[in-house]
């Protein structure tokens, strides 16, 4: 499903150039689990930066289901984003003025879905996460754990084939954490791939696969085997 | 639609949440908005529509000028006028006008009347005719058929309680029966301040006078005619003339002018044309403060934009919701844009003495004009988008993965916001010290134009207008004799002059001095002339810098003298003893007239507060040139002059009970009349310069309070490190002041740039006028420190523990 071919991300300095992702090449395939995991500074948040478009300024080859992210316009890429990609972040970042219901509702909207269907694709997703009570509530009026709930919800709502999570348990304390990874493991049952980076080893043993970076480089690339 | 919808919900509730920036940009834009739909509003009444006639823009006036002099258009004499009527194939119906002010006596208190005299062709003309009675026929233009008047409505209502029967009666002016056949609309007037029109007949002798220029006159442009090649004709035919009549028209030419704008004037366009300009200044400034402020909002949803971004949204999609929000901002604006406008010009219209109103065509009409209303609503939403498209455009510039990284402990603003951010305010720093420039010497000048005045302490003087119509004082003896009757039955603090300071028109006459050179013809020294009784310069308090005053013994028999003003000196006799030297009036070397011997020198005064420069004058004694039209003048110095006025009409009574006085009033009401137009430029250039104070003081405050908000958590790291706290408000307010100083240098170059191109409008003071200038830099610097001292002071009150903790 993606396939990265000699993927690299630099930044000019005065001391000459700075590597965050040196040749990266990476294939992962449709219904993974794929933990990204490696010290500060390694380049993780970048790599999901770029596998989820939120990052253009690379070089290499980006295939995404077949399709060259790296010879894209910025609004194909936006177009593939909106088609495959849902994001979950370290601090939720929910919008602050906006409810439950109509946070969940902002993707769908970008998605120039109907108002009817939207409504209907929202209550599905409050009741699949068991969040209907909340839906008229503000995000400073949750706790964070139900906060990134709403934030994975969120995720999922436009039935995204990939999800990316960036540190999704960093904020939280261990149950809330393991309900979140939880939700993840069921919705990869369910054939969505998930893409985390995250420190905890704990939560990278809920997936397939884990993959270490360091400096740049891939380091490691292993499979977690489930008894 | 649905999606459209939903940013307006959400632009709404964020709006309504927001409402510090909510009032602030709101408030901004209704300001620059108002104001500016006020004063175009103002100016299309005055300046581009002042007169409701058809078709105006073929309505022209034609007259002479004095091509060496200047453009402004001047009386003509009638037999400029009628080889104008005969000759013009460009003009169609041109008419004649000249002043006819008159005594309306019978059936009630005597009463002074403003009027005209026209040509039967008049009305047709201007395309008016009377909904009550009728226009002039030819052959009224006629000696015996002319006893007949058309009044204003005004003076329908007024003096004749609206007698529907009016067109039956026959009024008596300047004690003679004239017909009233019709009644004129007020809003279809001309000249503005009329309110009688009789027809204008001329005697042999007059059709003859080539030197005696008293005539306006207006015609329509025949179709196909237009005003150049008019113009072109107009100035052909008064060639003809100067060769025709060298001795009087030597230099004079002629000219077609749209009759709009000879009515405006020269003054009320430059009036006009400065404010807008002011308020042009006002509204960038209120959007550039809008443009800061959405910037520093902009700035401060990075995060969410970056979210947003994240869920899927374009940068279309991201610029549409905060157009939608600038859009609301700026209808808000708007809204109080006409909430502003309608105060503002009512305010205009409340502060404007009647006696001045009724001199300004267009006045009456004055109200909100909805086409400015919908140009600056535009320009007002135009701006407002700008500002939140332009701010969204660089602010989704920024890296949103860094965004998203840094949102958890505040994000700061982009170096080029932050640029940008700077240079609005500096934009606004210079806007306001331009238009505070402008207002701080407009009303330095005005103060300064009054001061003078002031020693003739005019509060205490009385003036009132007397017309001795022909009918009834045929001769000068008999003027001599109502002047003289009046002097005895008042004390000594009175006095009669044909014109007084701020008040009537002053003629004015070619002169020759004794054993000068003959001078070229057209270049001959010219001197205004007043006659004044001999208690003048004791009741006005001007003072006699040489020889003495006009007193008693200058009567009618006693040998002709004069007293001129220093401005005469300096210009015809700048040296050597002017007492004893002698001049002649008249502008024919040919005629034999009395010689004037100068008998004093007395000090300058101001006539109109627009002159640039006093001008040459000779007080010659009322006794020896008589004249029909006075200014009384009665000091009290005790108390209100006003009550002086029963004993006046007592003895007024007493010498002719039918002989009017007219505007009553002190001469301090006079001068401020007088004064008007530029106590309206004064007081609406101090409105918008307070305004621009206020405007750029928010939008420094805004930029710093943000700076301070951005960067609570630096200025934390530094408090933890050791920063003192005035090393924290210090590095605040120097970098506030940095931006006003450079602001403040740009500003102060361009405003005494403008000033001095402005300077044929601005009285009394130079663009250089460092006192002026330094005063409102000063409290522009005044406002910006306190702008940047409550966030800076705010800055070092961070708790460094708070600070840190949210990271």
């Amino acid at each position: 499903m993606i396939q990265l071919n000699g993927l690299e991300k630099s930044y000019d300095t005065a001391a000459g150039k700075f590597f965050v992702l040196r040749r990266v090449n990476l294939n992962i395939r449709q219904g993974e689990f794929v933990t990204i995991m490696g010290p500060s500074g390694a380049g993780k948040s970048t790599l999901l930066s770029i596998l989820g478009m939120l990052d253009a300024a690379w070089t290499g080859e980006y295939f995404l289901n077949g399709e060259p992210v790296h010879s894209l316009k910025p609004k194909h890429r936006m177009e593939l984003n909106k088609k495959y990609i849902g994001f979950v972040f370290q601090s939720y970042h929910l919008l602050d003025d906006l409810t439950v219901y109509e946070n969940l509702e902002v993707p769908l909207s970008y998605r120039n879905m109907r108002s009817s269907e939207r409504a209907s694709v929202v209550c599905d997703v409050l009741d699949r996460f068991n969040i209907v009570g909340k839906k008229d509530l503000f995000p400073s009026q949750l706790s964070g754990g139900q906060q990134q709930l709403v934030a994975v919800a969120r995720a999922v709502v436009a039935n995204p084939k990939i999800i990316l999570a960036d540190e999704p348990t960093g904020n939280l304390h261990s149950a809330q954490a393991k309900e979140i990874m939880a939700l993840f493991s069921k919705l990869n049952n369910e054939g969505t791939t998930i893409i985390q980076v995250t420190h905890s080893e704990a939560n990278a043993s809920v997936g397939h696969r884990t993959i270490f970076i360091r400096d740049g480089w891939i380091e490691k690339d292993e499979v977690i085997r489930h008894e | 639609m649905g999606r459209w919808f939903s940013d307006v919900r959400f632009a709404s509730r964020l709006l309504r949440k927001q409402t510090g920036f909510t009032v602030m940009a709101g408030l901004a834009l209704a300001l620059g908005i108002g104001a500016n739909t006020a004063l175009f509003s103002l100016a299309d009444a005055l300046l581009f529509r002042p007169m409701l006639f058809p078709d105006l823009d073929r309505i022209v006036a034609v007259g002479g000028v004095e091509s060496r002099v200047s453009n402004q258009l001047r009386e003509m004499s009638v037999p400029d006028y009628l080889a104008f009527r005969e000759q013009a194939r460009t003009i169609r119906d041109l008419s004649a006008i000249d002043g006819w002010d008159v005594n309306l006596t019978g059936g009630g208190e005597p009463e002074r009347v403003r009027g005209v005299k026209v040509s039967a062709a008049f009305f047709r003309t201007l395309g008016v005719s009377p909904p009550m009675g009728r226009a002039f026929l030819d052959e009224e233009e006629q000696a015996g058929r002319n006893r007949v008047v058309l009044i204003s409505n005004g003076l329908w209502q007024r003096r004749f309680g609206a007698d529907p029967g009016i067109l039956r009666k026959t009024i008596e002016l300047n004690g003679e029966a004239h017909q009233v056949i019709g009644v004129v609309p007020d809003d279809r007037k001309h000249p503005a301040w009329a309110e009688l029109w009789a027809p204008l007949v001329f005697s042999t002798a007059q059709r003859a006078a080539d030197g005696n220029f008293y005539l306006l006159a207006i015609g329509r442009l025949k179709a196909g005619a237009t005003l150049p090649e008019s113009s072109a004709e107009i100035a052909a035919i008064a060639e003809r003339m100067s060769t025709q009549y060298p001795a009087s028209h030597a230099g004079l030419g002629g000219r077609t002018g749209l009759l709009r704008e000879v009515v405006s004037g020269e003054e009320t366009p430059q009036f006009m044309y400065l404010l807008m300009g002011a308020t042009g200044f006002l509204l960038l400034l209120a959007c550039s403060n809008v443009a800061n402020l959405q910037f520093a909002r902009v700035s401060a949803r990075g995060k969410e934009m970056a979210v947003r971004s994240a869920m899927g949204a374009g940068r279309f999609r991201l610029l549409r919701l905060l157009l939608v929000e600038s859009v609301l901002v700026a209808l808000a604006g708007a809204a109080g844009g006409v909430l502003f406008a309608l105060w503002g010009v009512d305010l205009i219209k409340q502060g404007m003495p009647a006696a001045v109103e009724m001199r300004l065509p267009g006045w009456q009409r004055l109200g909100v004009d909805p086409r400015a209303l919908l140009f600056t609503l535009g320009i007002g939403l135009a701006a407002g988008m700008f500002a939140g498209i332009s701010s969204a455009w660089i602010g989704s510039r920024d890296d949103s993965q860094q965004l998203l990284k840094e949102a958890g402990r505040g994000a700061t603003a982009s170096g080029a916001t932050h640029r940008i951010r700077g240079a609005l305010v500096i934009v606004q720093i210079v806007l306001a010290i331009v238009l505070l420039a402008g207002a701080g010497l407009m009303i330095k000048g005005f103060r300064a134009l009054l001061e003078p005045a002031s020693g003739m302490a005019p509060a205490q003087l009385l003036t009132m207008g007397l017309h001795l119509p022909e009918s009834r004082y045929a001769d000068n003896a008999a003027l001599r004799t109502f002047t003289a009757g009046l002097e005895t039955r008042l004390d000594n603090a009175t006095a009669l002059a044909s014109s007084i300071p701020y008040g009537n028109s002053r003629s004015s006459s070619n002169f020759r001095m004794e054993h000068s050179a003959e001078p070229e013809p057209g270049n001959r020294p010219i001197t205004q002339q007043d006659s004044v009784s001999s208690g003048y310069f004791r009741a006005m308090r001007i003072p006699i810098l040489q020889g003495r005053a006009i007193e008693q013994r200058d009567g009618a028999d006693a040998g002709r003298v004069a007293v001129v003003n220093a401005a005469f000196l300096r210009r015809y006799l700048p040296e050597g003893n002017p007492l004893g030297k002698r001049f002649q009036i008249g502008n024919n070397p040919e005629v034999e007239a009395a010689w004037i011997t100068i008998v004093g020198v007395s000090a300058d005064v101001r006539h109109r507060w627009s002159d640039r420069t006093i001008r040459p004058l000779a007080y010659l004694p009322l006794a020896q040139s008589p004249r029909r039209s006075l200014t009384l003048v009665m000091r009290d110095a005790n108390g209100d002059p006003l009550r002086l006025a029963g004993k006046v009409r007592a003895a007024l009574r007493e010498i002719d009970p039918g002989q009017p006085v007219f505007e009553v009033k002190t001469f301090q009401r006079l001068i401020d009349e007088s004064v008007t137009p530029l106590r309206y430029m004064a007081s609406l250039m101090g409105v918008f310069g307070g305004i621009a104070l206020v405007l750029s003081t928010i939008g420094i405050y805004g930029v710093m309070a943000f700076t301070v908000s951005e960067r609570t958590h630096e200025i934390g790291i530094r408090m933890a490190l050791g920063a003192a706290r005035g090393e924290v408000v210090r590095q605040v307010v120097r970098r506030g002041l940095t931006l006003t100083g450079i602001g403040l240098v740009i500003g102060l170059a361009l405003a005494m740039a403008l000033t001095r191109l402005a300077s044929g409008i601005i009285y009394g003071v130079t663009p250089w006028d460092l006192g002026a200038l330094g005063a409102v830099s000063l409290l522009l610097l005044s406002a910006a420190g306190l702008a940047c001292y409550i966030p800076a002071r705010r800055a070092a009150r961070v708790d460094p523990m708070n600070a840190l903790r949210v990271e």
